[in-house]
């Protein structure tokens, strides 16, 4: 190939296309294959499952861990605690999203492009909406519904010593 | 009555998803979303790592209790559950040694385990039992307060990659034949060991972490090394043993080391010499010229941090073969001990005068 890339364009489920910088591209291991993979010329990707919404977000959190790294190898390496800290403070930020709308997108879009970071994240958001919570109030922000018989609910209820609610 | 039930938002995620998600729960969270609805009995089942630790007590003031109610939990826990378990840590001090941590650690060796943690509480030592040695995945093994013991069969962990050991009770032999048996260890951490003498033969090893009281120390087959971190405790036999000796530890460590990147190094004293310096007029300690091998460059140490520096001669003849060998030294931190006040700048005119391979280097002399 003649010139190298710099950036790539993505297509999302609804048509709209994007541009991502190559950096922020590998973030995402499937992406990044594509881009090192010489045999595979790259004009447009379409990302069939993910909705512009979605993959705005998506390309927003991609940028800035490049720009991240790039800032850091800059530095000469480690980055400095203030530096992270900032940086999960903008991760704990971007993570505010409506569960019911864009949370699991989220997630699922992590999962299909292989971005380790932000699926980890992503995870733990959802971790961290059903630790030390009640089955109750589970069930009430994931839309769960208790299909248990009076019966079972007793018998579970005893063998993990542990109130449905 | 009036509820509107959105979409069910979670579970129809691939099972693999969904474990991703309950492995970053407490234990006992994770185990409790079986009672969220029919579809999620089982979903916690496969989880592969398992961690009870101080969060994971059940409500109770009696310990005796609330131990009974953590070796329940877990015995259902593992009864229940299905497929291997990689990972498996106890950190929990009302968990005291029992016969059921030998049945969970039989079971743990039947699941694949690869990586084992057991921080036990503070009462009898747990002695592990030999069906830990037929974990042939192991990648990481962290005991603290247990006793250890190698069966003669043992061939060694062939994927252990990360040895701690806190406070165990093992044969030096049986350390040095684990350590040697094991090798693709690449981090060894050892603290707590009384009156050891050790040499180590691991070459594949990155990071060495020691602690405790050292009689001697031979790093034999260390080539990869990059961090050392030495924290030994300095009785009077041991430095009369020091003094004595022809062949000193430190060149033993350094003439095999080429890829040293950082290096840390804290003697101090046990209680009953802490408030006597030592003997300023000890013996010269002239074995660097002698025993060090011709080339010592050590061409990538970077970074040294020595603690609990008194300015006796071997100490300042470390610190000067370090600054002459090391031509890409960055800094070289030296905490004084807080005993030698006089003699501290004693020690710095003497520092000063050292020859720096290194144009980069900077000493950090460091007074609280």
């Amino acid at each position: 190939m003649s010139s190298p890339v710099e950036q790539i364009t993505v297509v999302s489920s609804d048509g709209d296309e994007f541009k991502m910088t190559v950096a922020a591209a590998m973030q995402s291991e499937q992406l990044k294959q594509m881009l090192t993979d010489d045999s595979i010329s790259i004009v447009k990707v379409p990302v069939e499952n993910i909705s512009t919404e979605i993959l705005v977000k998506v390309i927003e959190y991609c940028q800035k861990h490049a720009d991240h790294e790039a800032a850091t190898k800059a530095n000469g390496g480690g980055a400095s605690d203030s530096e992270a800290e900032e940086l999960n403070k903008w991760d704990a930020e971007f993570m505010k999203v409506d569960v019911e709308d864009k949370l699991f997108h989220i997630l699922m879009a992590a999962n299909y492009l292989e971005i380790k970071g932000l699926f980890d994240l992503a995870c733990q958001t959802v971790a961290d909406l059903i630790k030390g919570k009640t089955p109750k109030q589970i069930r009430k922000i994931f839309n769960l519904k208790n299909d248990f018989t009076p019966e079972e609910q007793e018998r579970l209820s005893r063998q993990h010593n542990c109130s449905f609610d | 009555m009036g509820d509107f039930w959105g979409p069910d938002l979670i579970s129809d995620l691939p099972q693999s998803i969904i474990e991703s998600i309950l492995v970053r729960l407490p234990i006992r969270d994770a185990v409790r979303t079986s009672i969220l609805s029919s579809k999620w009995r089982y979903k916690w089942n496969g989880i592969t790592k398992i961690v009870i630790d101080e969060k994971c007590v059940p409500s109770g003031n009696d310990p005796t209790i609330v131990e009974k109610s953590l070796i329940k939990f877990v015995n259902q826990l593992l009864f229940l559950h299905q497929g291997p378990i990689h990972k498996f840590q106890i950190t929990n001090s009302y968990l005291q040694s029992c016969p059921e941590i030998d049945q969970w650690v039989l079971f743990l060796s039947r699941n694949d385990l690869k990586e084992l943690v057991l921080e036990l509480g503070e009462g009898e030592w747990f002695r592990i039992p030999s069906c830990l040695f037929n974990c042939k995945k192991l990648t990481r093994l962290e005991l603290f307060r247990c006793e250890l013991e190698l069966p003669l069969t043992f061939k060694g962990f062939l994927c252990l990659k990360t040895l701690i050991l806190h406070q165990v009770l093992i044969s030096p032999e049986a350390i040095e034949s684990l350590i040697s048996s094991c090798s693709l260890l690449e981090s060894l951490s050892l603290s707590y060991f009384d009156s050891l003498a050790l040499t180590i033969h691991a070459p594949n090893l990155l990071y060495l972490y020691l602690e405790g009281e050292f009689k001697d120390l031979c790093l034999e087959d260390t080539p990869l090394l990059v961090d050392i971190s030495v924290a030994m405790y300095m009785t009077d036999d041991i430095a009369e043993h020091f003094e004595q000796s022809s062949s000193c530890n430190f060149t033993k460590f350094l003439g095999g080391v080429p890829n040293l990147e950082r290096l840390a190094g804290h003697i101090y004293f046990t209680k009953g010499s802490s408030n006597t310096p030592p003997a300023t007029d000890a013996p010269d300690l002239d074995f660097w010229s002698e025993e060090c091998p011709s080339d010592c460059t050590l061409k990538q140490l970077k970074v040294v941090k020595l603690t609990d520096m008194c300015g006796v001669p071997h100490e300042m003849e470390l610190i000067k073969f370090l600054l002459a060998n090391s031509p890409v030294l960055e800094t070289m931190s030296i905490v004084p001990c807080i005993y030698v006040m006089e003699s501290q700048l004693k020690m710095l005119i003497e520092l000063v005068r050292f020859r720096r391979a290194s144009a980069r280097a900077e000493i950090i002399f460091v007074r609280d």
